[in-house]
């Protein structure tokens, strides 16, 4: 077998997890499971990464999709629903034309930025680490950005923080 | 002699073997990798059964008792009396649990360790998968720890073990900032994230004497990260009887302690690799002796803060991470930075 079979075979079994638990993570009546799956389906686009020799963005895939973004949303979940798991998903059957209209014009916007640009297929896996390549442009050429980019999110804390404190005692 | 480590004789003879009947040198490191794999899960099966007696007689010895003495010599096989008692016990499942989430969670909680292995620098040449982010993989890799206790405390759809799995995930999101911030100024003055790396760049002078305070801080964010006293609030058995564990019995109950002391081992092993110059050592042993004699010495350091220092509050636990600690691990990676530049100004 050669290694572009091996390759090929891996791609779509990792690809097939990934569309798999995406599929679950939308069905499922139980919303901890489908935040569960989410989390599968998340941490197999890692999969995906590496397989793109992307190891570095791999592993901030793990760290911030398979670590914290589930563990929000699960939290999200059980803070906000009784602790029956079985009653936990809100269905609402009155309005789901417009859920179907939103829906269907997020689907076709996404669809067709997909298809007007064109994606080089070849030449772009490379096999020198990531790392460096990646810290050279975020910490030389975009620098201004990216430190921007801390601010807002030092922003973001402090109100969150604020918000959570709630107001003073009169 | 370090070229004639026995460690890695029967690594080349393997590999000599597979070659003769793999075709492709490709098949071949896919078979060593495998090799690899065996090897690391046998060390984490028979280490947790050691650990665990190591631990009872440590505790032993620091509260003037005997510890476990009845079976064998020392009672050394108290603990694989255990292991077998564990695995006749009945697969209990209670009424009330997510059938799924709660099977499944012991399962996750084991595999973040396991992984964290391939990047141990265990001698020269011996590193199971020597990636080029091996630290940073660390990190990512065990953070996903959390997500296991989470299913634990909430398929067991008990209220002990939701409070449990809240205080874990609290804990391990929190200190995992200080971990990190603690390795950075390990990073900082190797320049590489490869575990193989920074234990070579380590061949002078080892970074415990040079990172001080982040050694500290990678102690204490370590002991929380792996719940382990004086940070086990998420079982605090005083107050919430076994947190996420509670609804747990037989072979799953001892999975998560099996997952605890693979990753009491691997923080360890990482410490280890970090401060105390991995491999390197009088060369009259091989490096992967004294590297596990220095991760034994610093799991013996962990255990001793366990049986030393009493049991958090909630609030000082936080108090503790976001007060102190990111601070001091802030201070450190700017004092290291400064420290780099003025070295490299003196033309060094």
């Amino acid at each position: 077998m050669s290694n572009e079979a091996v390759y090929g075979i891996m791609f779509y079994l990792v690809s097939a997890v990934v569309l798999l638990s995406a599929v679950a993570a939308v069905t499922l009546r139980n919303l901890i499971h489908a935040a569960l799956f989410l989390a599968i389906s998340f941490v197999s686009v890692a999969g995906i990464y590496v397989l793109l020799h992307a190891d570095f963005l791999a592993a901030v895939q793990v760290l911030i999709y398979g670590g914290a973004i589930p563990v929000l949303i699960a939290f999200g979940v059980m803070l906000t629903r009784t602790p029956g798991a079985a009653g936990s998903n809100p269905v609402n059957t009155k309005t789901y034309i417009w859920g179907l209209g939103i829906t269907g014009a997020l689907f076709a916007v996404i669809m067709l930025s997909l298809l007007k640009s064109k994606f080089a297929m070849q030449g772009l896996i490379s096999k020198e680490p990531s790392i460096e390549g990646l810290a050279r442009l975020m910490l030389g050429d975009f620098l201004i950005p990216f430190e921007f980019a801390a601010i807002l999110l030092l922003a973001a804390m402090i109100g969150a923080i604020i918000l959570a404190r709630g107001g003073e005692a009169k | 002699m370090p070229n004639d480590d026995i460690l890695l004789r029967i690594g080349a003879s393997l590999r000599e073997l597979f070659a003769g009947v793999l075709p492709g040198p490709d098949a071949v490191d896919v078979a060593m990798y495998f090799v690899a794999l065996i090897a690391c899960v046998a060390l984490i099966f028979t280490n947790a059964v050691i650990l665990i007696l190591a631990e009872r007689k440590v505790a032993g010895f620091m509260q003037s008792r005997l510890g476990p003495h009845r079976l064998g010599p020392y009672g050394m096989f108290q603990t694989v009396a255990d292991v077998i008692k564990l695995l006749t016990k009945e697969d209990y499942r209670p009424q009330g649990v997510d059938k799924w989430v709660w099977a499944m969670a012991p399962v996750v909680l084991f595999v973040p360790p396991v992984m964290v292995y391939a990047v141990l620098p265990f001698g020269k040449n011996l590193v199971p998968v020597d990636l080029n982010i091996g630290i940073f993989y660390f990190v990512a890799v065990s953070s996903v720890a959390t997500i296991a206790f989470l299913m634990a405390g909430w398929g067991s759809n008990n209220k002990y073990s939701v409070i449990g799995g809240m205080r874990a995930v609290a804990q391990m999101v929190s200190y995992e900032i200080p971990l990190v911030f603690s390795i950075l100024g390990v990073v900082m003055l190797t320049g590489s994230l490869q575990t193989s790396v920074i234990v070579e760049k380590q061949s002078g002078i080892w970074f415990i004497l040079l990172q001080p305070v982040a050694f500290v801080i990678y102690l204490i964010a370590a002991a929380a990260e792996t719940n382990r006293m004086p940070f086990d609030l998420v079982e605090g058995e005083s107050e919430i009887i076994a947190g996420p564990f509670t609804e747990y019995s037989g072979m799953r109950w001892a999975m998560f302690f099996l997952a605890e002391y693979a990753s009491l081992f691997a923080v360890s092993a990482i410490a280890s690799t970090l401060f105390l110059g991995g491999w390197h050592g009088p060369s009259f042993l091989p490096g992967w002796v004294w590297f596990l004699g220095k991760t034994y010495v610093m799991i013996f350091v962990f255990m001793w803060v366990r049986w030393t220092f009493p049991r958090l509050r909630v609030d000082q636990l936080m108090a503790l991470c976001w007060k102190y600690l990111i601070p001091v691990s802030l201070a450190n990676i700017l004092i290291t930075g400064i420290g780099i530049f003025a070295y490299r100004a003196m033309g060094g």
